[in-house]
């Protein structure tokens, strides 16, 4: 009988293997920590996004076709990246009293978008 | 015949040594690998929590809703939003709300009993079961602004003495301890229009 060790071709394959099992496993551990980042660096630009939109909800028409520079568009910071968002108003086609609102939110990563609509009939200055 | 030829203990040890170096390098830039990950997975919980805290606060207010003197079942609400004044200041906030679509009475207030303020949440069902809880930890104090559009004119007070009428809008401002600070969806004003105010 004869007996030998593990032949070179043997160890490289064996190496691959375990390799490659190693390298999914650490792959799937950064994935999680990755989306976990993107989750928290979006959850300021989802607050924000959400306050300007609420701020914009409690203007009569004639102040939403011709918005303040303070409700245009701003930046926070203190959040280890800046934000900033701006924010715009138009006219629902065909429709009469109706208004888009839409707030975008930047920040270095990404970008998140919330629209919404408002209804301001004529003749109400305020909600 | 025979022939058995393992590794001999001069190999052996090389490898050894060889693999034990190579894992001492790895196995701190790792281990620091982990730590950072452990690190940012409790920040985004943090962070996300409050995300959830603010989006309750904006459905529970967005629906308040003007009492009536019954108060279907709700004992001692007549008003639906009420910053009484006194020593508390604006740290509480009274209402009922309709969110999830049967009335509940909300009372948020900060609590002051534990090493840390916290901003809690006490609801109050129609049969009188009660749940409390901590909304945010670390919260020092809350102010809250009240905006009317009677007469035409949007204006803001710093109280809602009615429990008739409903304002049009209720902001929110939550402040951290000093010299520490909230999560960011906690840490900007919270501005809600209510969904029911006339």
């Amino acid at each position: 009988m004869r007996r030998t060790g593990f032949t070179l071709l043997e160890a490289t394959v064996s190496l691959a293997i375990v390799g490659t099992v190693a390298l999914g496993a650490l792959e799937a551990f950064g994935a999680e920590a990755r989306a976990a980042l993107r989750a928290r660096q979006a959850a300021p630009a989802v607050a924000m996004a959400s306050e300007q939109v609420a701020r914009l909800q409690l203007l009569d028409a004639h102040t939403l076709l011709s918005l303040p520079d303070s409700l245009r568009h701003g930046r926070a910071e203190g959040d280890a990246q800046p934000y900033e968002w701006s924010a715009s108003v138009g006219r629902v086609t065909d429709e009469l009293d109706l208004y888009d609102l839409r707030v975008e939110v930047r920040w270095p990563a990404g970008v998140y978008e919330l629209t919404a609509r408002a209804y301001r009939p004529a003749g109400e200055r305020a909600r | 015949m025979s022939i058995r030829r393992g590794l001999t203990l001069l190999e052996l040890v090389v490898a050894l040594a060889v693999g034990g170096a190579a894992l001492a390098a790895g196995g701190a830039a790792f281990s620091a690998l982990i730590d950072r990950r452990t690190a940012l997975l409790a920040d985004a919980d943090v962070v996300e929590r409050s995300l959830t805290v603010r989006r309750m606060l904006v459905a529970w207010i967005s629906e308040a809703r003007a009492g009536t003197a019954s108060g279907e079942g709700l004992v001692g609400v007549r008003g639906t939003l009420r910053v009484p004044s006194g020593e508390l200041g604006d740290d509480l906030l009274e209402f009922v709300t309709m969110a999830d679509g049967v009335p509940q009475r909300v009372r948020l207030s900060v609590d002051r009993t534990g090493m840390r303020s916290s901003l809690t949440a006490e609801l109050t069902a129609a049969d009188g079961a009660t749940a409390r809880f901590v909304l945010a930890p670390d919260v020092a104090g809350f102010e809250a602004s009240f905006a009317t559009s009677a007469f035409g004119r949007q204006e803001w007070r710093r109280d809602w003495p009615s429990g008739a009428l409903l304002p049009t809008a209720v902001v929110l401002r939550l402040r951290a301890h000093d010299g520490t600070a909230l999560p960011s969806p906690l840490r900007m004003p919270i501005t809600i229009p209510l969904a029911n105010s006339q």
